[in-house]
């Protein structure tokens, strides 16, 4: 198993410790995971220093199978406990079905983070696959990218087909 | 005033806020509102964290992480040297750390809840009674620690005070 792509974290300090984290979840977790990204701050390379606590880490880490919402935060509490995760990781678990439907939802921040995130784990391309399908359909529907968001080319009141 | 006053009247209003929320927390928990429970102690948990850091004469930004802080001070040989902190000290602070840290990933969850493709599943699903009641035991437990961490300590009167009523109220809680 490895990492890919983890020279694209330009800050030192978090490639290390996303290194270092992403490890111990594959130590962990082994065949069910399907997918590490990193988004937000850290993926654009604007994270405030590491010392000063003042940046969360944004991850979607995607797992073959998941309990419901509940029981996955009890359980991630007590990975925090057991494997001292740091809290600044705060990793959204989703299944493979569950990325795919925040995908088709278009939720603005699955489209962020997968057109500015990187991929950390991807063993079987599925990751990569969403970000493609995404990117592709974006530039075959005009979506355009602006400060406030996401704008799809609709005039008021037109229907469209998602 | 010297930095130790200026040290230990910041830990003391951290720990006031602390035991507010921690207050706030336990009634919330009785009148069966889980969520927002666990997100007074999530709270108070963070400024039992950020006394701590302040009677250590650490500087902090407006971070909803302070188990970092916390950690990081404890990975740094030249800190632990610098603070004068003893072993028993340091273990301490370790299970402080540790305890905060899993009530710090809940992040915004217990106000927002979660998006989903087609809707926002709402805090109460999420938490419920058990997952509050984990997180409560947590956080008292945390503060146990904060409470072992400040004894021996020299501590001026009012933040003694405080302490106290903190420890009180920590007995309060059912087992």
């Amino acid at each position: 198993m490895s990492l890919n792509n983890v020279d694209a974290i330009r800050q030192l300090e978090y490639r290390e410790l996303l290194i270092e984290y992403s490890s111990k979840l594959l130590h962990l977790l082994g065949g069910p995971l399907r997918g590490i990204l990193v988004f937000g701050s850290v993926a654009k390379g604007a994270a405030k220093p590491l010392e000063t606590a003042l940046s969360d880490i944004d991850l979607i880490v995607v797992l073959q199978d998941l309990p419901p919402l509940s029981e996955r935060m009890r359980m991630y509490m007590s990975w925090v406990l057991e494997y001292r995760f740091p809290s600044l990781i705060q990793p959204v678990l989703m299944t493979p079905g569950e990325l795919n439907e925040h995908v088709k939802a278009r939720a603005g921040w699955i489209m962020d983070a997968l057109c500015d995130g990187i991929i950390l784990y991807d063993p079987d391309g599925f990751v990569a696959a969403a970000k493609e399908n995404l990117l592709r359909e974006l530039r075959e529907k005009g979506v355009k990218r602006t400060t406030v968001g996401w704008v799809w080319p609709i005039a008021a009141g037109q229907v469209v087909e998602l | 005033m010297d930095d130790f006053l200026r040290n230990a009247g910041k830990a003391r209003d951290r720990l006031r806020l602390a035991l507010y929320d921690l207050r706030r927390g336990l009634a919330r928990f009785s009148e069966g509102d889980y969520p927002d429970s666990l997100f007074r102690v999530q709270l108070a948990v963070e400024n039992g964290c950020k006394a701590v850091l302040s009677y250590l004469g650490v500087e902090y930004g407006p971070t909803h992480f302070p188990s970092v802080l916390l950690g990081r001070i404890l990975s740094e040989r030249e800190s632990v040297k610098r603070l004068n902190l003893a072993k028993e000290q340091i273990e301490v602070l370790i299970r402080i750390a540790s305890n905060a840290s899993a009530l710090e990933v809940h992040g915004a969850m217990p106000r927002y809840g979660w998006e989903v493709a087609d809707r926002i599943i709402m805090p109460g699903e999420i938490y419920d009674q058990k997952a509050s009641d984990g997180a409560l035991r947590l956080g008292i437990n945390t503060f146990s620690f904060i409470i072992k961490f400040f004894e021996g300590l020299q501590v001026p009167e009012d933040l003694a005070s405080t302490l106290q009523e903190l420890r009180e109220e920590i007995k309060r809680v059912p087992q």
